[in-house]
């Protein structure tokens, strides 16, 4: 198992898209992060805290797209089936690149934070340190960003498993997350509040570990799904 | 359409590296795969036929593991297959269909990740079998840039990479010229002789008749021959019948003659003088309008085999 999620990591390290995505955003999260700062220095107010967050949800949501489109395009390039016929067990192989997709994802959401930090360096003593401020309080923010992203990391690799298509593993968690879930929590709140945005919402704002419960249920429901669709998956075609 | 009445001799004391019994696939109501017996032995090269459509790919994907079988069962080196067990295939190479790569990849790269998933493959052997299939000079290029035939020829590095007892090659000399083709006619015999066994589909019958020990064609999704190239090419001896029922002539010659098979209108019979299967038939209602020797290349048995007849 751990020489697969080895050679999931490679996948990932060894893919171009992936460092242009990290670098690029790195760039434009330096570039909203250094205007805020720079604000803050000339005594305008400027929402840190917020942005931090925002910017790493962002990149969250950003590597879901790159997870669920290299998922299904394994189908198209027919490297999954390569694998299988290796020898390679289909629920480690899957089990493995989901948690071959935690590290590089971590990577990209903690990036702003980083930023932040930096900027606080550079910057200090003009502005207020906001982020060290936040101190203790910012590995749970973190923490709960991370878990409220997940559910849809799974979902883009269900979706990948189950429909094989680039659109429908990208497009399918970002229209939940994006649009169905917000329509659902403005005109029925009372269920659109156990969907994954308002439970990661919730979590960022009480730190209630129930809010997390229903985080890690709805990931391990999707990564239990895709295991169990892929298992009996024909691969000949 | 040929239907062995009697099973083709088995080469004793070998167990088959590869062994289908009565395998079938179905797709809902459609029939892909029925009844497919196959073996296979150590250090043969088996060349599977058939025309598209045929069920060649689906049966080559559940002796992989990647399809799961509707009846039967595939063993591969002594354990069986199928999709949630397929620790077997970790001493098999393959390469079904177009070959699997990543576009961004270079060659090293696919044979480095795939050298990740086993102890003891190192550099050396990359370069090994990169420099094996003719592909060295180009190993740090992406790979979707690649000829077919470049594509071709990492796919099978990447099936040699770990060396695998029993090699499936599907169409391996796709997009190849003339010299590639040769080369990797060259390079299934230097594996065979090491004692690799080789399976080996492709619709270019010369190279099947060059290269296969033995050979199966299947047709509409059944095995509907089976046997040594020289022998099911020269029928062994054997005469070609053509008459209006050829399943009841086989009847009545049964246990007479060596070997029966139908194939369409034909009756391809060994092992019979020709006025002996000529005097058994007549007396039995059954007047042929041909009896000739059996000959031709692969190429005519196999057209005969699949456009001539009717299900088996």
């Amino acid at each position: 198992m751990l020489n697969l999620i080895a050679n999931e990591t490679r996948k990932t390290l060894w893919n171009r898209s992936f460092w242009a995505v990290l670098v690029g955003g790195t760039l434009v999260a330096g570039l909203v992060l250094a205007m805020g700062y720079g604000r803050l220095a000339d005594g305008h107010p400027f929402p840190v805290l917020e942005a931090v967050l925002g910017l790493s949800k962002l990149a969250g949501f950003v590597f879901v797209v790159l997870i669920g489109s290299w998922t299904a395009q394994e189908y198209n390039w027919r490297t999954l089936p390569l694998l299988l016929s290796r020898g390679v067990r289909r629920v480690p192989w899957l089990l493995s690149r989901f948690a071959a997709a935690l590290g590089p994802l971590l990577l990209a959401m903690a990036i702003p934070f980083g930023l932040a930090g930096l900027a606080e360096l550079l910057y200090s003593p003009e502005v207020p340190e906001l982020m060290r401020r936040a101190g203790a309080e910012l590995p749970r923010l973190f923490g709960g960003l991370v878990l409220g992203v997940l559910p849809y990391l799974a979902l883009s690799v269900l979706m990948g498993v189950f429909t094989r298509s680039v659109a429908l593993a990208v497009g399918v968690p970002l229209f939940s997350g994006l649009v169905v879930e917000s329509i659902l929590n403005a005109f029925w709140p009372q269920v659109g509040r156990y969907f994954p945005t308002p439970l990661g919402d919730g979590l960022l704002q009480t730190g209630d570990p129930l809010y997390a419960a229903g985080l890690a249920g709805y990931t391990m429901l999707f990564v239990l799904l895709a295991s169990l669709g892929l298992r009996r998956q024909d691969l000949g075609g | 359409m040929l239907a062995t009445l009697e099973k083709p001799p088995a080469p004793v004391q070998r167990s088959p590296v590869l062994s289908v019994r009565g395998l079938g696939k179905r797709f809902g109501g459609v029939v892909a795969v029925e009844q497919v017996d196959l073996e296979v032995y150590k250090g043969e090269i088996f060349g599977f036929l058939g025309p598209n459509g045929a069920g060649k790919t689906t049966t080559l994907g559940m002796i992989l593991g990647l399809v799961e079988s509707s009846q039967g069962s595939v063993e591969v080196l002594g354990q069986p297959v199928r999709p949630g067990h397929n620790q077997a295939l970790r001493r098999v190479g393959a390469l079904l269909g177009a070959p699997a790569i990543f576009p961004h990849l270079s060659a090293r790269r696919h044979l480095e990740l795939l050298a990740g998933l086993e102890a003891g493959v190192g550099q050396s052997r990359i370069q090994e079998v990169l420099e094996l299939v003719g592909i060295a000079g180009a190993a740090h290029r992406p790979a979707g840039a690649y000829s077919t035939g470049m594509k071709q020829r990492l796919g099978i590095a990447m099936a040699l990479l770990t060396g695998p007892e029993l090699l499936i090659l599907d169409e391996p000399s796709n997009g190849m010229d003339p010299a590639g083709m040769k080369e990797m006619r060259e390079l299934m015999q230097r594996l065979a002789a090491q004692g690799i066994t080789v399976i080996f589909s492709s619709h270019i019958l010369s190279e099947v008749e060059q290269v296969c020990d033995r050979i199966a064609v299947i047709h509409r999704g059944r095995v509907v021959a089976q046997g040594r190239v020289r022998e099911l090419l020269a029928g062994g001896g054997a005469l070609r019948v053509r008459l209006e029922r050829p399943e009841e002539a086989a009847v009545v010659l049964k246990g007479l003659a060596g070997r029966l098979e139908v194939a369409g209108e034909y009756l391809h019979v060994s092992g019979l003088e020709a006025t002996e299967v000529v005097r058994r038939l007549v007396a039995a209602g059954l007047v042929p309008s041909e009896v000739r020797p059996l000959e031709g290349g692969l190429e005519q048995l196999f057209l005969e085999i699949t456009q001539g007849g009717h299900r088996a």
